[in-house]
């Protein structure tokens, strides 16, 4: 072995010193090493798990979110229907509100009017006896000479009846 | 309410003047003109209170024909200007 240029005693030094170094490798470097790739791989394992579950949620609640869209459209256009029929109604009540109170007021007015035509028409009326009464006290004022008066007189006192006073 | 004495005196004579007969019922007649003795004695003829009350004759030329008789609170009218309006009032009522 000499010959070949090898020494045991090296030799012997290089395995011991290669086993202690596996020795203080395996114990101290190697396993703490599995051992944090292990947890490493778990809690990665543990992530997916979780961004899976997540997804599932924000898929049901996507879900939840799409129904309830729906469901407000579709109370929305509900309550706009009945909304419009219920204008509809609103629309038609008034307007025959709206005619009748028209038509009441049409009435009024006629009345009022027929009202006013006959006052109007009992005005007229006095006037013309006033005026005619006048016409005829000024003509029988310029008409009536002394002698007349006194004749009229005379006769007038001659148509009176008796009275007992 | 207290009546002035004087007054209620003046009553008195006159209520008693008037139920002993002493004072005459006074009796106003108007006319367009001064009437006539026989157009007084035409109208005593007629009414009976003219015999025994104090007759006084007026003048109101606004009167057309006729006489106003007015004795107290009462008045006879007898005037065409009532009869006018006699006539107006008609009118009101029929025209």
């Amino acid at each position: 072995m000499e010959n070949l240029g090898i020494d045991p005693k090296l030799i012997t030094a290089q395995i011991v010193s290669f086993v202690i170094f596996y020795l203080v490798f395996s114990k101290f470097v190697s396993h703490p090493l599995i051992k944090f790739l292990k947890k490493q791989k778990e809690q990665d394992k543990l992530r997916d798990e979780l961004a899976l579950e997540l997804e599932k949620r924000k898929e049901t609640l996507d879900k939840k979110g799409r129904e309830m869209d729906q469901k407000r459209k579709k109370e929305y256009e509900k309550a706009l229907t009945l909304g419009k029929e219920q204008a509809k109604k609103h629309k038609v009540e008034l307007i025959a509100e709206a005619k009748k109170e028209s038509e009441a007021i049409i009435i009024q007015a006629r009345e009022q009017m027929e009202d006013e035509k006959s006052k109007m028409y009992k005005k007229i009326r006095e006037k013309i006896a006033d005026v005619s009464t006048l016409i005829v006290k000024a003509g029988l004022k310029d008409y009536l000479k002394p002698e007349m008066q006194k004749e009229a007189t005379k006769h007038i006192l001659k148509q009176i009846p008796k009275v007992e006073i | 309410m207290k009546i002035d004495p004087t007054i209620k005196e003046e009553l008195r004579k006159y209520l008693i003047d008037r139920m002993s007969g002493k004072k005459k019922a006074k009796v106003v007649i108007s006319a367009p003109y001064e009437l006539e003795k026989s157009d007084i004695e035409n109208l005593k003829k007629k009414i009976s209170i003219l015999t025994e009350a104090e007759i006084e004759i007026t003048v109101d030329k606004h009167i057309l024909a006729g006489v106003v008789i007015t004795f107290g609170s009462k008045v006879i009218d007898l005037t065409i200007n009532t009869e006018l309006q006699k006539l107006a009032h008609t009118i009101y009522e029929t025209a």
